[in-house]
């Protein structure tokens, strides 16, 4: 089941950062250009959707 | 821009004749429905340096109404010191940089900041709450 609510995604990203283990990653959707949770093991994306976690889990520079 | 157009169709290229006056800019839309408009500046040794990232409007403010702009570099909220009064994002390093990482994967990261930012007006945490640090 997606989630797309701004305070789901928002509980995900701090989780990743927090290093815990999730059941839900998280893509960007081009089409509608929303993030969008959905269950990790989901194989039925859009063929253009693309993960946000990596880039994420890869850390922001920070100054 | 073949990639950038089918991820963030509404980024064009601003193109200039002066070496790393170029930039990429449009619009991005955070769940929530607020858009941001975004600018990338090209450098002017592309692929081989970080591209600069902006946030040319709204003006933003933290969630007790300082300006990030007058934040200036912060480490909790991911931001350099900011030039021409546009906050700019921390995204890569330029010991992290590597000519392979596309303008896309940038936006991509600037995508999940908006959503992190958005959290800290909510919440009040810092960015950094959301949005790890990379390691050293």
């Amino acid at each position: 089941m997606e989630e797309k609510d701004s305070k789901s995604v928002q509980e995900h990203l701090a989780q990743i950062t927090q290093g815990k283990t999730t059941t839900k990653k998280l893509v960007f959707d081009p089409r509608t250009q929303e993030l969008v949770l959905v269950d990790a093991k989901e194989t039925r994306l859009s063929p253009d959707a693309v993960t946000a976690d990596d880039p994420t889990r890869d850390g922001f520079f920070g100054a | 821009m073949d990639i950038l157009s089918r991820y963030f169709p509404s980024f064009h290229l601003n193109d200039s004749i002066i070496p790393g006056h170029a930039v990429v800019e449009g619009t991005m839309r955070s769940n929530s429905g607020t858009e941001y408009v975004i600018r990338l500046h090209v450098p002017a040794d592309l692929p081989n340096s970080v591209p600069v990232a902006e946030i040319v409007s709204p003006v933003l403010r933290d969630r007790f109404g300082h300006s990030l702009v007058d934040l200036g570099t912060s480490y909790p909220m991911h931001l350099l010191k900011p030039e021409n009064g546009y906050v700019r994002i921390c995204h890569y390093s330029a010991s992290h940089w590597n000519p392979n990482i596309t303008f896309s994967k940038v936006l991509l990261k600037i995508r999940a900041w908006l959503e992190a930012y958005e959290g800290h007006l909510d919440s009040g945490f810092p960015i950094d709450h959301f949005l790890p640090h990379m390691e050293a």
